[in-house]
């Protein structure tokens, strides 16, 4: 593994009085796809905002690209190359997708021809968004928002696009399309954390995976490792796993997953 | 057709009004979709700049005086954003507003204090020029406030809509987060919004004070009409906030011209109060009640 893009230890955050991260420690090599898998309430979400400056982490340290970033601010982070699709897309639904992909371009903005070639470089990638050019974002339907919100990411042309159930409320056709779109943009160069409820979809897109429980990693490992156990997934992320054969019947204790750290 | 010509002259004296509406009215617009909060103190942000420039006058001239009134009001605009708007931001929206009230009550206390509450003359910034127009007489003062409101408001219109700091601004009202995920500070662009405001509050103080004369209490109330035309716009609107201040400074001017009602103290606002209530009814559920009591009150 060459210099990791990302590296978390030992992270704590939380929410008020209540901890939602509980020594989070993770690693993401330069161009590498990683996913964060777990149940409600394990903490992926919580890792992605605290790792992208909307929540000020309580101990711990991030490195981005060798740099101490823990606590800067998020509006700072895009600038150095760190983009973040949040949860729910946050589009800004009263102004058009053009001005959205402006918004997106924000931190470039001082170089105008520099906007023109990025803005169809990434059209490219979704040509309905060409038609929707003038159309409010908030009156896309629920796929094309999230190709906006993709593409928009894309146009602060990020080394580390952090991206948070891209699936949610889609129909998997499109999930499927946009899955094949960020490993696109990843075989490019950008490394990318996804944090995913559709294990199996997740899995089968990411090179390295990490499971979450309570606050902290609880299971990593390769992704094609983990996909050829789902007995070991489900017994981690019980009901919620999607993936397909037996519910695992083992107790979850430390347990070697192709060459991988595996503990509680 | 006698009183199609008498309609007409009233217009023209409805212009001035016109004109001061639309200054506040863009303020009042800009600093609610960079804070969600209606500024009550808006009025008092109005009227103290009326008084600095007054004050300076004497020492820098009329046309610095009028430069000193504006950068007032922009710097007013900053520090009750800094110092009482952000802080109870982490409370509620309620105590946001209720904070501007405070405002409101303090620098109109100052001023009465440092000032007294007889009637001052403002700073006449135009030479003082009557224009017989019909039955209408129009002073430079009124024409001037009318010329420089229609600039401002070009002006603000095209920082809006061209400029980076003007897309930052319409990010950040639009969805706050999200602003900030694309590298914009959303704490910068609400200082900015109330930089904004606060400089056209003080613009339009200073000139409304040359027409009007200045008092502490009477001034700051002259900007309520304001708020009723912002809220005919939808109070988000900038362009809504245009619309509602022609609405508003029309009725206020025009209505004096109305044969039966209009020789009645009060006529014009009672009609605005009513015109108001109207479209409140009918977008009442868009605005908090505190809101709309405090602006009627």
């Amino acid at each position: 593994m060459n210099e990791p893009v990302l590296s978390v230890c030992d992270l704590d955050a939380h929410y008020g009085a209540i901890q939602a991260l509980r020594g989070m420690s993770l690693q993401v090599a330069q161009g590498e796809m990683v996913a964060l898998l777990g149940a409600n309430g394990a903490g992926k979400t919580t890792t992605l905002r605290t790792v992208s400056g909307m929540i000020r982490p309580s101990a711990g340290s991030i490195l981005f690209e060798g740099a101490q970033i823990g606590g800067l601010a998020a509006q700072t982070l895009v600038r150095r190359g760190l983009a973040h699709l949040p949860e729910g897309r946050e589009l800004f639904p009263t102004m058009s997708v053009e001005e959205n992909l402006r918004a997106g371009y924000w931190v470039h903005r001082r170089s105008v021809s520099g906007y023109r070639s990025t803005r169809d470089q990434v059209m490219s990638l979704f040509p309905i968004l060409g038609e929707r050019r003038r159309q409010h974002a908030g009156t896309l339907s629920g796929g094309e928002q999230q190709m906006l919100a993709v593409a928009r990411a894309l146009m602060s042309k990020p080394k580390l696009l952090l991206v948070d159930e891209l699936s949610l409320g889609l129909a998997p056709m499109i999930v499927r399309q946009l899955f094949e779109i960020l490993r696109a943009v990843n075989s490019q160069g950008t490394a990318v954390v996804i944090v995913e409820q559709f294990v199996h979809m997740a899995l089968a897109n990411t090179n390295r995976a990490y499971v979450l429980a309570k606050g902290q990693v609880v299971l990593d490992g390769l992704s094609a490792d983990l996909l050829a156990n789902p007995q070991l997934i489900a017994s981690y992320l019980g009901e919620t796993a999607e993936v397909r054969g037996r519910k695992g019947s083992e107790e979850a204790g430390p347990v070697e997953v192709g060459g991988s750290r595996v503990g509680r | 057709m006698n009183e199609l010509k008498l309609v007409a002259d009233h217009v023209i004296l409805a212009l001035p009004l016109i004109g001061a509406y639309a200054l506040f009215g863009l303020g009042i617009v800009v600093i609610y979709r960079a804070s969600r909060v209606l500024n009550l103190a808006h009025g008092a942000m109005v009227m103290l700049p009326g008084y600095i420039a007054y004050s300076a006058a004497p020492r820098v001239g009329p046309a610095l005086g009028l430069l000193v009134g504006i950068l007032s009001g922009g710097v007013l605009g900053v520090l009750v954003e800094r110092l009482v708007v952000r802080r109870l931001r982490p409370i509620s929206q309620t105590a946001q507003t209720v904070g501007t009230v405070a405002v409101f009550a303090v620098l109109v206390a100052l001023a009465a204090k440092v000032w007294g509450t007889e009637v001052l003359p403002g700073v006449t910034v135009v030479p003082r020029h009557a224009y017989q127009v019909g039955v209408a007489v129009v002073s430079s003062d009124d024409l001037a406030l009318f010329v420089v409101a229609a600039i401002a408001s070009a002006f603000f219109f095209a920082l809006f809509r061209f400029t980076s700091l003007g897309l930052a601004m319409r990010l950040a009202a639009d969805n706050r987060r999200a602003a900030a995920l694309m590298g914009i500070d959303p704490e910068r662009t609400t200082s900015a919004a109330w930089l904004i405001a606060g400089l056209f509050a003080g613009l339009g103080g200073v000139l409304l004070a040359g027409a009007t004369g200045l008092h502490p209490y009477i001034n700051s109330l002259d900007v309520l009409p304001a708020f009723v035309a912002v809220l005919i716009g939808g109070l988000e609107s900038t362009s809504g906030a245009l619309v509602g201040s022609v609405a508003v400074g029309l009725a206020i001017g025009l209505v004096p011209s109305v044969g039966f009602i209009g020789d009645q103290e009060g006529a014009p606002q009672l009609v605005l109060a009513i015109v108001a209530f109207v479209i409140m009814a009918l977008r009442g559920r868009k605005f908090q009640a505190s809101d709309v009591r405090s602006a009627l009150a």
